[in-house]
């Protein structure tokens, strides 16, 4: 038997009850069109802030504009598309891999629809311009906390489903290892729960008490500190959806295996314990932690490169695998015998490209002393975007390309649109984020409509040709989402049907797919019992003494 | 390409991969290396 032969046999391809294929179908698209109408409507808004406070436009200048659209631009992509994305590749990757149906899908759909539009009154009128934070003293109206709020209570629904599901399928199915799509879709929902936490006390019983006039005061330190317990497993929760399609599409999709079944469960198991209990970098300038919590959390913060590292290894290797498969040869041939025309495939590169960029701009945030370099200066926008606006979304799109035609039966409008729009959406984050890490460097400040520094002339001089690149790269951006947009709208209202291949959902296999695996790695007990612990070395003090030292002229908790 | 080849490939170690994850962690290194001399020559923090 040939090993093609022998590779088919141990496919990817899973048995799905029809009404449960039709429900997770139904809930991923839905969710994903939430999703990218957000992203459409907040790139441009982005844009505008990128031209309004370079400066080279003077008639476009307004604060106002300008603070409203940067809070409406982060919610809707930061928020609005991530949840709503993730939830939605959430349902369908539950439905495609186990066979499972989701309880309350449409109720944790309706219920952050519903917040999300609560939360457009005040941003869209000027009345919650606090840069999409949870910081105070930026209080912003009731309406933002409530819908955001609610936008958090519907993704607690999708984490219920993917728990339980897990959890039946597991039952089902004793000692047999869950499909890595799933186990890396539950532990994200874990984690998100585990990491909502602490926003959701934040808004519950301080920010909304204090909006609403219920309490006249409360202790900004305290606040500061549950946010950080949200502010950096946020962007986990946003970047594990991105390494599921590399570790179970793309080996898939470049032709190959994915190298390692059990290395991508240790990645995604160490992305759970160590993204959240290290928000303390966040915090690195802020007075009411001491040193040593901070530099508890930098070593925290250090350990995530672990699983980064994992990961870059273990995708490049099954992409390597694939470029060797389809004729590669030599050390590097095998990167250009990659299929580059493959949206799946392209993305992927383009965005561990990002990722090495991004993430050793990380590692200079993290360390402790030489945050202080960068601390609120464009750097960290320009990292912020690498990482999330590059390396993530980008895996979104990808995705979307991949999505699109298994729910709605029809071919990809474009795939060479699809390339086109990927290098644009890619060079465009580059062209935009460059820049912003060089004007970070040169000091420019972060969170400003403006930077009238004419004081130092000489400085906001050498400012100008980045502040051009930044407007040209968030112009190229724009232009790749309304294509993407485009190749999805026509997509869908195609009448060509989708080929077999590209129809049918399939993900990667492992070189050596896993018949059984160790239970730390197919059961969360364990991990969340460590969660709890770490939570508690590492947040536990840091919250408690705002009970017995607070901030003086505060109350704590505000009660 | 033959069952042989596919097997030969499917086993071999990725080479080009650690080649890479090499090249990257040794400009990852340099690279937080002239960062932290760049914080070092821009003196205490006013």
């Amino acid at each position: 038997m040939s090993m093609t032969a022998q590779l088919s046999t141990a496919s990817g391809v899973n048995h799905v009850d029809a009404d449960i294929k039709a429900s997770g179908n139904s809930l991923g698209i839905w969710a994903m069109r939430v999703a990218f109408i957000a992203l459409v409507v907040g790139l441009p808004m982005g844009f505008f802030q990128a031209a309004e406070r370079s400066g080279l436009f003077p008639w476009l200048e307004s604060t106002a504009v300008y603070f409203a659209s940067t809070t409406t631009h982060g919610v809707l992509l930061a928020f609005v598309l991530t949840t709503f994305f993730t939830m939605g590749f959430g349902y369908h990757t539950m439905a495609h891999s186990i066979n499972k149906k989701a309880f309350f899908g449409w109720i944790g759909f309706w219920v952050s629809l519903v917040g999300t539009l609560i939360a457009a009154v005040p941003m869209l009128t000027g009345a919650a311009s606090v840069l999409y934070t949870f910081y105070p003293p930026e209080m912003a109206h009731p309406a933002f906390y409530v819908g955001a709020t609610l936008l958090v209570v519907g993704s607690w629904f999708w984490v219920a489903d993917m728990l339980i599901g897990f959890t039946q399928w597991k039952r089902e199915n004793p000692g047999k290892p869950v499909p890595l799509v799933m186990f890396a879709i539950a532990i994200n929902a874990l984690m998100w729960g585990w990491t909502s936490l602490g926003v959701a006390s934040e808004v519950l019983f301080q920010l909304i008490p204090v909006s609403l006039g219920l309490m006249e005061t409360l202790d900004p330190g305290l606040a500061r500190t549950l946010f950080s317990w949200t502010l950096h497993a946020i962007v986990y929760f946003w970047l594990i959806p991105a390494y599921i399609v590399m570790y179970t599409i793309m080996p898939k999709e470049a032709g190959g295996r994915l190298f390692s079944d059990e290395m991508a469960r240790i990645a995604f198991v160490m992305l759970f314990i160590f993204s959240v209990p290290i928000g303390f970098h966040h915090l690195y300038l802020d007075p009411m932690q001491a040193a040593g919590w901070k530099l508890l959390h930098m070593f925290g913060t250090f350990m995530v490169a672990i699983p980064t590292f994992i990961t870059g290894f273990t995708v490049i290797a099954s992409l390597e695998i694939a470029g060797r498969l389809r004729g590669g040869k030599g050390l590097f041939g095998w990167i250009m015998a990659l299929d580059w025309k493959n949206p799946v495939v392209l993305a992927g590169m383009l965005s561990l490209l990002m990722l090495t960029a991004g993430g050793w701009g990380g590692v200079i945030n993290a360390s402790y002393s030489m945050d202080v370099m960068v601390h609120n200066t464009q750097w960290v926008t320009g990292h912020f975007h690498l990482i999330f606006g590059g390396t993530t979304v980008i895996m979104y799109l990808a995705g979307a390309y991949w999505l699109w035609p298994k729910i709605t039966g029809h071919a990809l409008y474009s795939k060479t649109l699809a390339v086109w729009q990927l290098w644009l959406y890619a060079v465009g984050m580059v062209v935009l984020t460059g820049p912003w890490h060089a004007l970070g460097l040169a000091g420019q400040p972060r969170r400003v409509s403006s930077t009238p520094y004419n004081q130092f002339p000489e400085v906001v001089a050498s400012w100008g040709t980045y502040e051009l690149l930044m407007v040209i790269g968030a112009s190229m951006i724009v232009v790749s989402g309304f294509m993407f947009i485009y190749n999805l709208c026509k997509t869908a209202s195609s009448k060509i049907a989708a080929s077999e291949a590209e129809a049918k959902v399939e993900y990667a296999q492992a070189i050596h797919p896993p018949v059984r695996v160790p239970r730390l790695l197919n059961s969360f007990t364990f991990w969340n019992w460590a969660m709890f612990a770490y939570m508690i070395i590492s947040y536990g003090y840091p919250i408690l003494q705002f009970a017995f030292i607070g901030t003086p002229g505060v109350i704590p908790w505000g009660y | 390409m033959t069952a042989e080849e596919e097997k030969k490939i499917l086993e071999s170690a990725p080479v080009g991969t650690w080649a890479l994850l090499a090249a990257y962690g040794v400009m990852f290194t340099l690279g937080w290396l002239v960062m932290w001399y760049l914080f070092i020559s821009n003196g205490p923090v006013k």
